[in-house]
């Protein structure tokens, strides 16, 4: 008996000890996770009375209400309904309706008349609210101020049907007062709506002082505040205002992988409000900023979305739309606003085109100036297309952003801006760069460091394939006199020490026997002082001063960077090319010239479209010869990129910002191989890992032969930790496990990305794979299947 | 004292010149939004490999301005959410409010603390109060203005608290240079630490001048403190604003500061927290996080302002801040802090690096070295350029005997005073080893030499080897450049000749002055690693060549010209050739220092020292010398016409640059109007 008690006692505490070892602390996803979807969205049936229908196709029905400017999409997939705008009266209009009802009116007729208005919403914002188009202008004193087509008063606007095409529309805005016309084309179309506003019909004395036109920014808005007609009262109850529910559902934004600013209301301090989220596609044009010098920020600089696009969801896989832009995208800004926003209590996101912009005029060598706009204002067109989803993917592509990410990469594929690419190898690539050398001052000029030569590549990358890194490319950083930064764009000079011509071609034909491919690497746009004159090579801001970009930086040589001319840049490109001829090399890296993207004011101007258009022209010839390697490249290069660099994995982290996800890897899957940051600055540890698993992107190292604090006195002096030595283990390791799990979906398409718990992910490929993810620090059970923490499994592999 | 000058001389490199980030390849890898900054080697504030990653951003906790958060042994925040008049109690682990305290009488809770056994203590300046809470949030007591007489007269308005072990409370809020101490039971037991006046340069000397009445006018504060922290040992820190150097100071039992020489901060700290193991974090308002060792040690900073240049948003970002009101660290090491101004808390995940420092610290604490130095080389790993790393090796290499690890070491972190101590044991190691080799050298050369005299008796050669050198030596160039060593020896007779032109001439001048100068830049740049305070590359070259040829052919035209008027009898080639032919003491001095700095450590430092004093005295004695042979001058006319010279050469200094300064004003008076006309022409 007693015995049995012991047992029993014993028992007992091992199963206390037990369950007190499962109760772990639960995983709390941040911002840099993806998180469950929203919940379901109620579908509200929409009421067309005021509307007209304009056109019906298989998809949609599209109505509009000329009062208000706004349009309405049914959606008969799901019968959801869109509203260009958020489709209310001007409070006062209702107010002066309710103020005009005979106090005999019956509380039915109270409630119907004196409708609920919106909270501190002023005539102006309630008309952006509705608006088709808004626009932001400077005034007389150069402040920027909003007006919209569906403004209550100074503004006309008319809708009209063009060539008798239903399905093409017209809406002519007339803002009077400021003397700016502006004609919206409007298409209604199989996929949804697409606006195009020409540049030859934004017309008018003040359309020079047209700071930008927004389109349809309260389409997808969530949120809102209103007052409701208090019958005990017998008026508005100002003193409780309503806050109305929030559409469950998230913007997506295109930042760094991809962002989803889920709508919320984080009811933070009222005077400062959580700022909006901002990006400028293809980067900020430093020609037309305040100032021709500028700094680098005293933290990580935000990332630029490099696709011109946004998108919203609606619910879980019920009802979303993605936006972007065909023409106009070098001008496209993106902005999302919290809840907080200063005068609209909405969760709304909208695209801006920008069409002037202020700056600062300088007329003496002293820096004295006064601010003025751009004598020419920017001039292009803009083509936007929103293509509407439904669903959860059972037919045609999910409501949610994976839905929109094959949305843009289906139009890509056809417009032949991508094309997916068989490959011929079995194991993942990895990327393995190179630093050579970079110069630090001497008592006279610069003396190089030599941080690596080719014997120590060749060395290096046999070893490492002799111990299991199958698949391997390299780029080779600062490998000329001059390093990283003297180093010339226009013509190679080799450094004995590193390597002489004729040992790099040795070492190219060597390791290419061995399957591994050697690029060079040089940048062809930041441009110094030390490596050349910059009269003439260098872009010129709006203010006809060379755009300059100053580091802070204690350590470095060279603090003082300009910006190469397009036709500069693409000469040197072909120079550097005549040079790499010789060494039968099948790649190169370019720097810069991918991912920069500025006008230029010298002479006649060359415009950020005409840009886009030289670095195409450019990266076309290159690429007829030569496989392109480009770190973080924008969307118009894409057609001749065969080796995205540095793709992000996270994205710039505003606080807005819910979620991160793999956005850009879902569009560019199976077009080009996309590699990971360097592994080096802390991005090695097990999540990282299954990050690179979970985003589809291949492991990257930075390496040199000697210790890296040799390179303290350079401009590489941020690169704390290269040396071949201790690294060697780590690629092996995470080379291993990265393709162990990727080899098996090479070639397959990534058809579904789902989260299936807090810190689960599943990624399903079209060879019926299926890859699950485990983040959490707890096991994770899936058909049966256990998923250990911190790790991966493989479902469907024979 | 050393220490300060060396604090100041880092502090001043720190805020000076601020160092970001460099180009042309993106390291942008990991998800941090902010550089993590240390200072190098040469005391710079530079970026360094991520200590702490950006994680959860808490925002639906619907806070408003919460001024101060404390976390528990299990891992409880509880937050003075002063806006919203509450208390709560967050659970880190599970995202959830496990507790909310609303008091009627808390009016802006701006100071919260919890001890060991649960209980809270909130500082309420507006209420004028502490209130104590039990753990599950009942209101066991509320401490108001002492009674003691002592206190009479004293706001009491306490706005942060830190408790002890046994419930003695420090309170800051009210008196803003002190800190309070109350008893556990609410009674005045005086200040437990104030701040002094800190006297600047110019202060001083307004001291000097003014007069009683004028220095009453003076307003003259002292820093304020802005917050107070107990740590489980129960030493009492606290953070002081318009201080850098003292802005964090851990208190003794009397209240004096343990950090006395200051520690590596910015002007802005608004609150400290202090971990298990004594890492110490200080969040600055304008949203950096320093964190130093248990000694002070600065380790590095991370986070940032999101304040952008020209921009009238800034982008609120996970790991940039408004302004940082607290900061405090849980049971994993995770570091949180508050932005009072957008009303939200963000948390930081240490990466590897950070935690590899701090477990190689505390081993080395322990004594374990070997263990220590491990460590440290992971942290290597992760970041070559890493001084604490190289610092901490070295010094662990010390404690094991390993002297010349040690140096390589401390070669790489700059550490010159602890390079010298390495270096002498291994010299001294060195010099135990071979001392037999050294006599019997020294005993071998004495033999040698015995012999030889013996040798030259009988048969004689050195006269042979004698005069062969002295051919060489008797040519013209050679001799005039060697007559130098006799001016050394001999100045008077020497200057003399050369007055007379029977010895010396321009060219050997020209080449004795040349040569000086390239021994000059030699030993500039050519002395052994602790004696070389400056590296090559930071050296410029043109100052250097500019202020070494100006300032000596100024002095020679300006004596020239103050001497030609002054019946002076040198001309300027005379005056050249005596300034040229005084410096070979110089000579001797420089290439003496530069070799010898190779070999001596800092206990030797005085030979050099006076080696360098005992040759400028000597050049400066010939000098003067030679301007009296020269011109034929009495001692008195010497002195007055040095005098002179001295006080022409900066009126000259001063003419060249009015005449640079007006001439920029020309040329850009002139740019601007041809600018105005081109604007007016093309408009």
């Amino acid at each position: 008996m007693l015995r049995n008690k012991k047992f029993l006692i014993v028992s007992i505490l091992l199963l206390l000890v037990s369950i007190s070892v499962t109760v772990v602390a639960k995983y709390i996803p941040s911002n840099k996770d993806t998180k469950l979807p929203p919940d379901e969205v109620t579908n509200v049936i929409f009421d067309p009375t005021e509307f007209q229908k304009l056109y019906e196709n298989d998809n949609f029905i599209f109505y509009y209400r000329d009062s208000r400017d706004v349009f309405a999409i049914t959606d008969r997939r799901t019968g959801y309904t869109w509203k260009t705008g958020i489709d209310r009266a001007f409070s006062t209009d209702t107010l002066d309706a309710c103020d005009e009802l005979s106090r005999k009116a019956t509380d039915a007729e109270k409630l119907a008349t004196c409708i609920p208005i919106e909270h501190e919403m002023v005539h102006e914002y309630l008309a952006i609210a509705n608006s088709l188009i808004s626009i932001e202008y400077y005034d007389a004193t150069r402040a920027i101020k909003n007006s919209s087509s569906a403004a209550l008063k100074d503004v006309t606007s008319t809708l009209v049907k063009v060539n008798n095409d239903e399905t093409h529309y017209r809406l002519d805005v007339n803002f009077e007062k400021i003397k700016i016309g502006i004609k919206v084309h409007i298409y209604l179309n199989e996929k949804g709506i697409s606006y195009e506003i020409r540049d030859e019909e934004v017309i008018g004395e003040g359309s020079n002082n047209l700071h930008a036109i927004l389109i349809t920014p309260f389409l997808g808005a969530s949120g809102g505040v209103e007052l409701i007609y208090n019958l005990e009262i017998d008026d508005y109850d100002y003193d409780n205002p309503v806050y109305k529910d929030l559409i469950p559902g998230y913007v997506l934004v295109p930042d760094g992988s991809g962002a989803l600013i889920r709508f919320e209301d984080y009811n933070t301090s009222d005077s400062k409000p959580l700022s909006n989220y901002q990006g400028s596609v293809y980067g900020t044009d430093y020609s037309q900023v305040d100032k021709n010098i500028n700094y680098q920020f005293r933290y990580v600089e935000f990332k630029e979305p490099t696709m011109p696009l946004f998108g919203i969801a609606h619910g879980n896989n019920q009802a979303a739309f993605i936006a972007y832009a065909t023409s106009g995208a070098e001008h496209m800004n993106i902005i999302s606003t919290p809840d907080e926003g200063r005068f609209m209590k909405y969760n709304f996101a909208y695209p801006k085109f920008k069409y002037n912009v202020e700056y600062y005029q300088i007329y003496n060598r002293a820096g004295s100036g006064y601010n003025t706009l751009l004598e020419e204002r920017n001039h292009f067109d803009i083509d936007l297309s929103y293509e509407f989803l439904a669903g959860d993917g059972s037919t045609g592509l999910p409501a949610n952003y994976v839905g929109m990410a094959k949305a843009y990469r289906n139009y890509l594929i056809e417009q032949e801006l991508l094309k997916v690419v068989n490959y011929a190898y079995s194991n993942v690539p990895t990327r393995l760069d190179f630093l050579m050398s970079d110069v630090k001052k001497n008592l006279v000029g610069f003396e190089n460091v030599i941080m690596t030569t080719i014997d120590d590549v060749e060395n290096n990358l046999r070893e490492l394939q002799s111990l299991g890194v199958k698949n391997i490319n390299s780029g080779l950083y600062g490998y000329q006199k001059g390093g990283i930064t003297l180093g010339k764009p226009n013509n190679i000079s080799y450094s004995g020490e590193i390597a002489t011509k004729s040992e790099m071609k040795e070492a190219i034909k060597n390791l290419s026997a061995l399957g591994i491919d050697i690029s060079l690497s040089q940048d062809f746009v930041k441009i110094n002082e030390e490596q050349m004159k910059v009269t003439g090579n260098s872009i010129r801001h709006a203010s006809s001063k060379y755009a300059q970009l100053n580091m802070f930086d204690a350590e470095a040589p060279v603090t003082s960077f300009y910006y190469a001319r397009v036709e500069k840049s693409i000469d040197w490109l072909n120079d550097h090319l005549r040079d790499l001829k010789s060494l039968n090399a099948n790649s190169v890296t370019i720097e810069g010239l991918t991912n920069t993207l500025l006008t230029d004011y010298t002479g006649k101007i060359t415009s950020r479209a005409e840009s886009i258009e030289l670095i195409k022209d450019g990266l076309s010839d290159v690429s007829e010869k030569y496989a392109i390697n480009a770190s973080n490249p924008n969307m118009y290069t894409w057609e001749y990129v065969d080796r995205y660099l540095n793709a992000p994995v996270f994205n710039s982290q505003y606080i807005i910002q819910t979620d991160t996800v793999p956005f850009l890897q879902l569009v560019l899957n199976g077009t080009m191989e996309l590699y990971a940051p360097y592994s080096n600055f802390s991005f090695y540890t097990q999540s990282d890992v299954l990050r690179m698993i979970d985003y589809n992107v291949y492991p990257s190292f930075v390496l040199t032969q000697q210790p890296s604090y040799l390179m303290m006195s350079t401009n590489s002096n941020h690169f704390y930790s290269t040396e071949y030595s201790q690294y060697k283990d780590l690629i092996i390791d995470i080379y291993t496990e990265v393709d162990h799990a990727l080899k098996n979906v090479i070639n397959h398409e990534w058809t579904n990305r789902e989260v299936l718990a807090n810190g689960v992910i599943l990624n399903t490929y079209d060879n019926d794979i299926k890859i699950i993810i485990n983040y959490t620090n707890d096991p994770y059970s899936y058909n049966g299947i256990q998923v250990e923490p911190l790790d991966f499994e493989i479902i469907g592999k024979e | 004292m050393n220490a300060k000058i060396k604090f100041f001389i880092s502090t001043l490199f720190i805020f000076t010149v601020f160092l970001i980030t460099s180009i042309t390849i993106s390291v942008e890898a990991s998800p941090a939004t902010s550089y993590t900054m240390t200072l190098n080697s040469k005391g710079r504030y530079v970026r360094t490999q991520d200590a702490y990653l950006p994680d959860r951003s808490v925002v639906d906790l619907k806070l408003n301005k919460p001024e101060d958060i404390y976390i528990d042994a299990n891992d409880f925040m509880f937050i003075a959410d002063t806006g919203n008049k509450r208390i709560l109690k967050y659970n880190i682990n599970t995202d959830e409010v496990d507790m909310e305290i609303t008091l009627k009488e808390l009016k802006s809770p701006d100071g919260i603390f919890v001890t060991k056994e649960g209980d809270i203590y909130v500082a309420d300046h507006t209420a004028k109060a502490i209130f104590r809470f039990s753990s599950d949030g009942l209101l066991k007591n509320k401490y108001e203005k002492p009674t003691a007489p002592s206190f009479e007269g004293t706001v009491f308005e306490p706005s942060k608290i830190g408790v002890d072990n046994s419930g003695n409370m420090f309170i800051y809020g009210g008196v803003y240079d002190g800190i309070i101490h109350l008893s556990n039971s609410g009674e005045f037991q005086g200040y437990f630490t104030s701040n002094r006046i800190e006297l600047s340069l110019s202060d001083r000397v307004r001291d000097m001048f003014y007069t009683e009445k004028q220095k009453l006018n003076l307003s003259r504060n002292p820093a304020i403190f802005s917050n107070v922290f107990v740590d489980s040992k129960g030493i009492v820190y606290t953070t002081t604003t318009n201080s850098e150097m003292y802005s964090i100071k851990k208190h003794n039992i009397a209240g004096l500061n343990n950090f006395s020489s200051g520690v590596v901060s910015q002007s802005d700290a608004t609150d400290v927290y202090v971990d298990e193991s004594g890492i110490i974090y200080a969040a600055m308002s304008s949203g950096s996080i320093f964190v130093y060792s248990q000694s002070g040690e600065f380790i590095y900073s991370f986070g940032a302002s999101n304040f952008r240049v020209g921009s009238e948003i800034n982008e609120d970002i996970s790991g940039l801040f408004t302004t940082i009101s607290a900061v405090a660290v849980d049971s994993k090491g995770f570091v949180w802090a508050v932005d009072d101004s957008k009303s939200f808390i963000q948390s930081f995940k240490p990466t590897d690096y950070a935690e590899k420092i701090y477990s190689a610290l505390a081993l080395y604490t322990n004594r374990k070295y070997n263990e220590s130095i491990k460590i440290w080389q992971e942290v290597l790993r992760l970041n070559q350029m890493s001084v604490i790393a190289h610092n901490n090796l070295g010094k662990n290499y010390m404690s094991i005997e390993e002297y010349e690890l040690a140096m390589d070491h401390f070669l790489i972190s700059g550490n010159r005073a602890d390079f010298s101590e390495a270096f002498w044991e291994v010299r001294n190691i060195d010099l135990q080893q071979n001392l037999s080799y050294i006599i019997i050298i020294l005993i071998a050369l004495f033999v040698l030499s015995f012999i030889l005299k013996k040798v030259d008796k009988k048969h004689p050669f050195k006269y042979k080897i004698k005069t062969y050198v002295s051919k060489i030596f008797n040519r013209k160039f050679l001799r005039d450049i060697f007559y130098m060593f006799r001016v050394m020896t001999h100045p008077l007779d020497s200057f003399y000749e050369i007055k007379k032109g029977r010895k010396g001439s321009l060219l050997g001048a020209t080449i004795i002055y040349t040569l000086f100068f390239f021994i000059f830049l030699w030993y500039t740049i050519g002395k052994g690693f602790i004696y070389q305070f400056i590296a090559v590359e930071d050296l410029d070259l043109n100052t250097i060549v500019f202020g070494f040829f100006a300032l000596t052919l100024l002095f020679v035209i300006c004596n020239y010209l103050v001497t030609s008027i002054n019946e002076g009898e040198g001309g300027i080639k005379k005056i050249f050739l005596l300034f040229a032919y005084s410096l070979a003491p110089m000579y001797v001095a420089f290439i003496s220092i530069t070799l010898l700095s190779h070999i001596l450590t800092y206990n030797e430092s005085f030979f050099l020292d006076i080696i360098k004093y005992f040759a400028f005295t000597w050049t400066g004695v010939n000098i003067f010398l030679g301007i009296q042979e020269i011109h034929n001058y009495s001692i008195r006319n010497t002195i007055k016409s040095i005098i002179i010279t001295a006080i022409f050469m900066i009126i000259i200094v001063v003419v060249i640059l009015i005449i640079i300064i007006m001439w920029d004003q020309l040329a850009n008076f002139f740019i601007e109007i041809i600018m105005e006309a081109i604007r007016n022409v093309t408009k």
